[in-house]
């Protein structure tokens, strides 16, 4: 089992390694980002760039080393600086060394100038994940009661009727969703707010009534997963041989149900939910874009509109990481949670 | 051989005897020396196709959505043809028909009958009927006209509606003066020039007090004052201000107040101004606070003199603001940009008007008829008239007459009479006329001559190119176009881009897979490990790198497919390759290759068949996932010009508060498609597979 992990993580790490340097190549096949903006804040920014190693300072023109980046007079000692980029390849690993030796992943040219990538994402987290969490704790315990409930009452009126409404709230996409909760709880009715309310200036009330929408958008979708996830295997293990004995044995439906049946079914969502929890912290884009959300998943459709291609490496590092981290959990945590799975043990 | 005969009676069933006689030699064997084989089949046999149909047809919920997915399909491919509209933003007559309501049924039936409902909408309001004998009048304010109105309008009763802005139609209310800072606020009344010593001079104000739910701060100590002014001089000059005196200093508590100018004002800087009549105007002060807001609400403010001539109190009666949202709302910059003499200004702090009183009024509203109704029009040209006469489309005394320029009124009224339309006519001439809809000739003067001039009804459809009036199923968008032939056609476009990325990703992922399941061993884990790693980039990330990288390189509809290809015939291969390790070890495919089979022949006949029900059925599935995927990174914006389903519903996004049907139309299609989709693939993996039948 050790082992096991131990390779999985290792693997991930490899993977995280690979998928990251691609992507850096990739990126950086575009110009080198440029900061808008008067003298002393390119200063800030190209001295900056400069510290970093990603960028040559000279106070003369060069021949040799491509492209001009930029030029301009510092103003206090009225030396003219001349830019010019390094190779990627240098770029590159005085980037991943900056990741580790400094932790800074690049610095924003457009969303906020001369602002840390990685304080921008801190900045919009907090917002992405208490949304999320409240729609886990919403959608977790309704969803796998409205599957154990659909289950109990298999091909009833009631198993059709749920099942019915997942499967359509499973197809409809979200944005359309969330398109006709704002059209008519926040534009017709006048209900609830058509836009996240500015936390500074919002009353808790209106801050309150904020999150209603979101959070229903979000939950929706989850809900009808957990329940389609939890029905399918509840009804499988309710057809098992284990609890036909246990029935045998004198066990009432409702015990076999809480102490067989219920466990052996947990077994496979207990670790989608951890996986799921892990990949929320991503946001969701569409919704955040659409309500107006200051999250992850707003600051990602930002920088990638804008053009903020610092920003844009770290976010897409960010979701990576996020994305396989949530996998290697959901591999692990299989281990964990039921002893009778062997991890990588041979056949 | 003796071969005697030997006979049988016997009874049957009717009672009556018979006698039958044979020998052995009568009976012979009839199939001695022949050969007996299985013979085929009379029934015809089932393949395996026929028998998934037959499974499939079985499945009631996959045949709706099969029906419904198909109907759509075939829907998306005749529509974008069949619709009469133009979708061509260039079409002039597009622009006059834009943000129709949907329409399924006439006008009137107060259900999806082109008509939209609109609620307080602000009415340019009759006030001085209304202070009259208080008659409600008028029409909506803005592009709305009142014969298009379906029913009756509901029209708000004054008092009911404020507004705290400036509005052309509204009346009275407050002036409202807040504080923005430390710097506090001051409201200038309009200056007019004010002879003392001629004339008694008057000002009445009053101070109201803040209503309860008042947003805009609390009362603040206020300081009424007047001032004189020497315009002559310029502002920050000395002795600009002659004289200032406080009428009310300092006061927290609302108020009316009534001044005799002429007694409170001293005059004490006598210059040479003074004795042609300075300028005076009333000064509002509030004191500045960093920390809150402050306000006063000020009304009913009257210069005015008992014993001045009707010239005097006329010019005061201008200058006072009886009317808070009149005073207000006269624009301090005129037309070519100068400013007039008179305004009310407030250089420090806010100056609004605040509870003026507005009449609102909620109605439904005929798109069709105000976009393509009959609508009188003058000047039509003398030469139109002409050739609708030579067409046959309408007739006339005689055509002669229209050169006849010198008729006499009897004679043009003769002439406006004798105009009809012909049956033909009514089929494509723009006019409509009868006998409420008369035409009007008249006789102009153009240079020397006089010129004919006619006005009459046109019908507004026929004169954009339409034989009936149009009906627009799910309304039209921002720039007039169908909504339906936009969505159908994206629709078609979506399709498209799923069908190829799915194809595509078919035969990547089936060949990939096949090496990996079939040869497995270092060849697969080597797969493996790549398909592994690809699998770990996020779908976000290669949409970036592809918009980053190749949106200005190539057509969009490429960008995306191979986007969507790049990492999306992962899952293909993975499931190939399970099947192909599930059937590789069977014992027919040992058998197959003891008896020589090669490994083309093994997978494409023994391996293959097998495995290939599951394999098209997810990528039947991922043609709807690729859908969604367009039309979710259409809707953020990313994706920008595109004729997809996702781009006309990202483009109509913004107009969700005012028009949600031209969200909710497409989104239903987008979710009947959707769920028809999963229907329908869930019905093919049944009828493919039946052992897997029953699993979600």
């Amino acid at each position: 089992m050790f082992k096991y992990a131990l390779k999985r993580i290792l693997l991930a790490f490899v993977t995280t390694a690979i998928i990251l340097t691609l992507t850096y190549f990739l990126m950086k096949i575009q110009p080198y980002p440029q900061i808008p903006g008067k003298t002393d804040v390119q200063l800030v920014y190209w001295g900056k760039q400069v510290h970093l190693g990603y960028v040559l300072e000279f106070t003369e023109p060069q021949s040799n080393l491509g492209k001009l980046l930029w030029f301009g007079t510092d103003e206090k000692d009225g030396v003219t600086y001349y830019y010019y980029q390094r190779p990627i390849y240098q770029q590159f690993f005085q980037w991943v060394a900056n990741i580790f030796t400094k932790g800074e992943w690049g610095t924003s040219t457009r969303i906020s100038p001369n602002v840390d990538a990685m304080v921008l994402i801190r900045s919009r987290i907090g917002t992405t994940i208490k949304i999320n969490v409240w729609s886990v704790i919403i959608s977790v315990p309704a969803g796998i009661a409205l599957g154990i409930w659909a289950a109990l009452k298999k091909n009833t009126m009631t198993d059709h009727v749920i099942s019915t409404l997942v499967m359509v709230f499973i197809s409809v996409p979200s944005f359309i969703i969330i398109s006709l909760l704002m059209s008519w709880l926040g534009y017709s009715t006048g209900l609830l707010p058509t836009q996240w309310p500015v936390s500074d200036t919002a009353t808790l009330s209106q801050k309150i009534r904020g999150y209603i929408i979101p959070v229903m958008a979000l939950s929706f979708g989850s809900i009808c997963g957990y329940c389609r996830f939890t029905r399918a295997e509840l009804t499988e293990i309710m057809s098992s041989d284990f609890l036909l004995l246990a029935r045998t044995k004198g066990l009432s439906k409702s015990q076999t149900l809480t102490r067989h049946a219920l466990k052996n079914a947990m077994v496979p969502i207990l670790p989608s939910i951890l996986s799921e929890v892990i990949g929320l912290l991503g946001g969701s884009m569409i919704l955040e874009s659409l309500y107006g959300i200051p999250g992850v998943g707003k600051l990602y459709i930002t920088s990638l509109n804008l053009r903020d291609y610092h920003v844009l490496m770290a976010d897409m590092s960010f979701y990576t990481i996020i994305g396989l981290v949530a996998g290697v959990f959901l591999d692990l945590s299989y281990g964990f949670i039921d002893p009778r799975i062997r991890m990588g043990a041979k056949k | 051989m003796s071969d005697p005969k030997k006979t049988f009676t016997y009874k049957d069933t009717k009672g009556v005897e018979h006698t039958v006689s044979f020998a052995k030699g009568d009976f012979s064997l009839n199939q001695l020396n022949t050969k007996l084989y299985d013979e085929k089949m009379k029934s015809k046999p089932t393949t395996f196709l026929k028998d998934a149909l037959k499974r499939f047809a079985k499945n009631k919920s996959s045949v709706a959505g099969a029906i419904i997915l198909g109907s759509l399909l075939l829907l998306s491919f005749i529509l974008p043809v069949a619709l009469p509209s133009s979708l061509d933003t260039t079409d002039v007559n597009l622009a006059k028909q834009t943000f129709l309501a949907p329409k399924l049924f006439e006008s009137g039936t107060g259900w999806w009958d082109g008509c939209r409902a609109y609620k307080n909408i602000t009415m340019d309001f009759d006030w001085e009927a209304y202070e009259k004998d208080g008659t409600y009048s008028g029409n909506p304010a803005g592009e709305f006209s009142s014969e298009y109105i379906v029913g009756e309008p509901k029209i708000s009763r004054v008092g009911e509606q404020k507004i705290n802005v400036y509005s052309p139609y509204a009346r009275g209310g407050y002036i409202r003066l807040t504080t923005s800072s430390q710097k506090g606020a001051e409201l200038d009344s309009y200056p007019t020039t004010f002879r003392f010593s001629d004339y008694d001079y008057h000002l009445s104000l009053e101070v109201a007090e803040l209503p309860a739910d008042f947003t805009f701060g609390t009362m603040s100590p206020y300081t009424i004052s007047f001032a004189y002014w020497d315009h002559t001089l310029s502002e920050g000059d000395e002795g600009y201000v002659l004289y200032k005196t406080a009428l009310a200093a300092d006061e927290t508590e609302p108020k009316s107040y009534d001044f005799a100018l002429s007694e409170n004002t001293e005059i004490l800087a006598n210059t040479a101004s003074m004795s042609a009549g300075a300028d005076g105007y009333l000064s509002v002060e509030l004191p500045g606070d960093s920390n809150a807001y402050h306000s006063v609400l000020l009304r009913n403010l009257i210069f005015s003199s008992a014993d001045a001539p009707e010239a005097v109190q006329k010019e005061l009666s201008n200058v006072s603001a009886k009317d808070a949202n009149y005073a207000l709302g006269i624009n301090p910059t005129s037309k070519d940009g100068v400013k007039p003499k008179y305004y009310w200004r407030s250089p420090r702090g806010t100056k609004e008007v605040y509870a003026a009183d507005i009449v609102t009024i909620s109605f439904r509203y005929d798109t069709y008829e105000a976009a393509f109704g009959d609508v009188w029009t003058t000047g039509i040209p003398k030469t139109d008239m002409k050739n609708y006469v030579r067409q046959g489309w309408i007739t006339c005394n005689s055509i002669e007459e229209f050169e006849a320029s010198k008729m006499t009124d009897e004679q043009i009224a003769v002439f406006e009479q004798s105009f009809a339309m012909t049956p033909e006519g009514e089929k494509h001439c723009p006019l409509h006329i009868d006998e409420e809809h008369p035409i009007k000739v008249s006789v102009v003067k153009a240079g020397k001559k006089k010129a004919m001039e006619f006005a009459g009804y046109v019908t507004r459809y026929k004169l954009y190119g339409y034989s009936k009036m149009p009906k627009f199923l799910f309304g039209t968008d921002v720039l007039g176009r169908d909504i339906v032939k936009l969505v159908f056609r994206g629709l078609r476009t979506s399709i498209l881009l799923g069908v190829i990325v799915s194809a595509v990703n078919l035969i990547i992922g089936l060949v990939w897979g096949a090496i990996s399941g079939y040869f497995g061993g270092t060849t697969d884990i080597v797969m493996e490990r790549f398909c592994e790693i690809l699998g770990g980039i996020p779908w976000v990330v290669v949409m970036t790198l592809a918009i980053v990288n190749f949106s200005d390189k190539m057509p969009l509809i490429v960008l995306l497919a191979l986007a969507m290809c790049a990492t999306g015939w992962l899952g293909t291969a993975g499931l190939t390759r399970t099947q192909f390790y599930r059937f590789k070890d069977r014992e027919y495919i040992l058998a197959a290759r003891t008896l020589g089979a090669r490994d083309g022949r093994l997978i494409f006949r023994h391996i293959l068949p097998n495995a290939i029900g599951t394999i098209v059925t997810s990528s039947v599935l991922m043609i709807p996932s690729v859908i969604f995927s367009e039309a979710s990174l259409s809707y953020l914006g990313l994706i920008k010009g595109l004729s997809s389903f996702g781009v006309t519903l990202s483009d109509n996004q913004i107009y969700l508060p005012v028009y949600p049907n031209l969200i909710l139309f497409p989104s239903v299609i987008m979710a009947l498609i959707m769920i028809s989709f999963n229907l329908f693939g869930n019905g093919l993996r049944d009828a493919l597979n039946p052992s897997l039948k029953g699993s979600d």
